[in-house]
């Protein structure tokens, strides 16, 4: 795994009616900045992401929570975290 | 049309983007220059008043929008009110504008800090500026909060300038424990939590609870000309705990309050819902619920051709339909025990209720009920805002993720 990028991984919940997760990441626990939507149609939506999308070198912050296809949405799992790093190399080689 | 961003990590002196977002909303409004601008705001807290004088009105086929990013928790909640302005945010008489959370997690307006109010119409959002100005049409505020404000949570209400606001849908909103104004003595008006004036506008979906002053949705005008309140549809929305009635269709011609619950408002003296005020022609009130207030139905004198049927009255103080007004039609209104679930956190309809089939068939009108089950488009109705065997709507969120890891 790049230091600059982030494996989340977690548990398939087993709601009938569950149509995907959304990661939440940010710099700061509880203040999530940046979202990833992990619902692509099959029954079974993924249960891991791969977020690659940083601005900035630094402790970076992970929950996840689910939804149905009523849009009711759980509450966020606790936080996890990964200190990204190399991010502006990173970016320097994408110009 | 171009996106913007706005993140407790961005500065203003950024330009905006994803990658680089402005810190305020304030300056976030500032770039939505073009109709069909949006504003994203990501999760946070913004103590900020919001003017929406600097940007741009959309257009019928370009809303201009401010939301929530994603299903981010946003909660705005001004310390202080910027001079001159009364609400915290504030439509300046924009047109196109829509305002919005998502479902499951509302943008929140949290009135706490506001002082006392400043002017009759000081309330959380406002549609009109300042006294004289013109309204607004066309907003949409949906998945929004709105809580703790003294006054109103609501006020799309000019004063008494044309036009009025017009064609705004407030959907999906929570309102509640606004209004304890009331207890200061801010009760001229009474600080209602949805007021209205204006025409062919839509509340619907909406909860509105512990109203601590005032009525629950008011559509009002004192001018008795017709066009002032018209045409106006209140629907599918739960109102409990109003310190006055749940709602009061008043004012103009061809309103409609329909599939609504109301219960615990109004006691004593208040009323589920009342048809009153000089220019209410044509009020319809349908297959609401009313449970447990001060009066059921109350159609005050001036009301002229009022049509009340198919509605639900249970363990209201006066289970009546009092009717003082002119020309009014009213029928299959039930008034005896409708067999609730669990009334009054259920008002589905058990097997063999008398509300089932009591109903008769409005389907010109509209076509399903309060959980937007369809109902029966040819033969009887339930009384009521349930239709009997519908599939209730699934509230229940999945489970919390578990076994949570990054690498």
């Amino acid at each position: 795994m790049a230091k600059s990028d982030a494996l989340v991984d977690w548990n398939s919940n087993t709601e009938p009616d569950l149509a995907g997760y959304i990661v939440s990441y940010g710099l700061y626990p509880g203040l999530y900045t940046h979202t990833v939507g992990l619902n692509n149609g099959t029954p079974t939506p993924p249960s891991q992401a791969l977020v690659t999308t940083f601005n900035s070198d630094g402790l970076w912050y992970f929950a996840v929570h689910a939804f149905d296809t009523s849009l009711n949405a759980s509450a966020k799992t606790s936080a996890v975290s990964k200190r990204i790093t190399q991010v502006q190399s990173k970016l320097r080689h994408r110009r | 049309m171009a996106t913007y961003y706005v993140a407790k990590t961005g500065s203003d002196s950024n330009p905006g983007t994803q990658i680089l977002p402005k810190l305020t909303i304030t300056a976030g409004l500032g770039l939505l220059t073009a109709p069909g601008d949006i504003l994203e705001i990501k999760g946070g807290v913004y103590v900020e008043t919001l003017l929406m004088n600097a940007i741009a009105s959309g257009t019928a086929a370009a809303q201009t929008t401010i939301k929530s990013f994603g299903t981010d928790d946003v909660i705005i909640r001004p310390s202080t009110f910027i001079a001159g302005n009364t609400s915290l945010v504030n439509f300046v008489a924009r047109d196109y504008i829509t305002l919005k959370g998502s479902p499951g997690h509302y943008l929140v307006v949290d009135g706490v800090n506001v002082p006392f109010p400043l002017d009759t119409h000081s309330s959380a959002i406002r549609g009109s500026a300042t006294s004289g100005v013109s309204s607004c049409g066309n907003i949409i505020i949906e998945y929004v909060e709105v809580k703790n404000t003294p006054y109103h949570a609501v006020a799309l209400h000019p004063y008494h300038a044309l036009p009025q606001e017009h064609h705004c849908i407030i959907r999906h909103c929570w309102f509640h424990d606004n209004g304890a104004g009331a207890a200061e003595g801010w009760t001229s008006p009474y600080p209602h939590c949805v007021y209205m004036k204006g025409k062919d506008n839509i509340i619907e979906d909406c909860i509105i609870e512990r109203q601590k002053g005032g009525l629950g949705i008011h559509l009002y005008s004192q001018d008795t000309a017709s066009g002032e309140v018209d045409r106006n549809i209140i629907r599918r929305n739960r109102i409990s705990n109003t310190a006055q009635t749940g709602i009061l269709v008043g004012g103009g011609s061809d309103n409609m309050a329909y599939d609504n619950i109301v219960h615990d408002c109004g006691e004593p003296g208040g009323v589920g819902i009342r048809v009153a005020y000089g220019g209410a022609n044509n009020s319809q009130v349908y297959n609401n619920t009313v449970y447990s207030c001060g009066a059921f139905i109350q159609i005050l004198s001036g009301a002229v051709g009022t049509i009340v049927r198919n509605n639900i009255g249970y363990q209201n103080t006066t289970n009546t339909v009092s009717n003082g007004g002119t020309g009014t039609i009213q029928s299959n209104n039930l008034m005896a025990n409708p067999s609730f679930v669990n009334a009054p956190a259920d008002f589905h309809l058990q097997a063999g209720s008398a509300a089932i089939n009591f109903g008769t068939n409005l389907s010109s009108i509209f076509t399903t009920d309060f959980d937007g089950v369809t109902r029966p488009a040819s033969g009887a109705w339930e009384a009521g805002a349930y239709e009997f065997g519908g599939a209730p709507p699934d509230t229940t969120p999945p489970a919390v993720p578990t076994g949570l890891t990054v690498t």
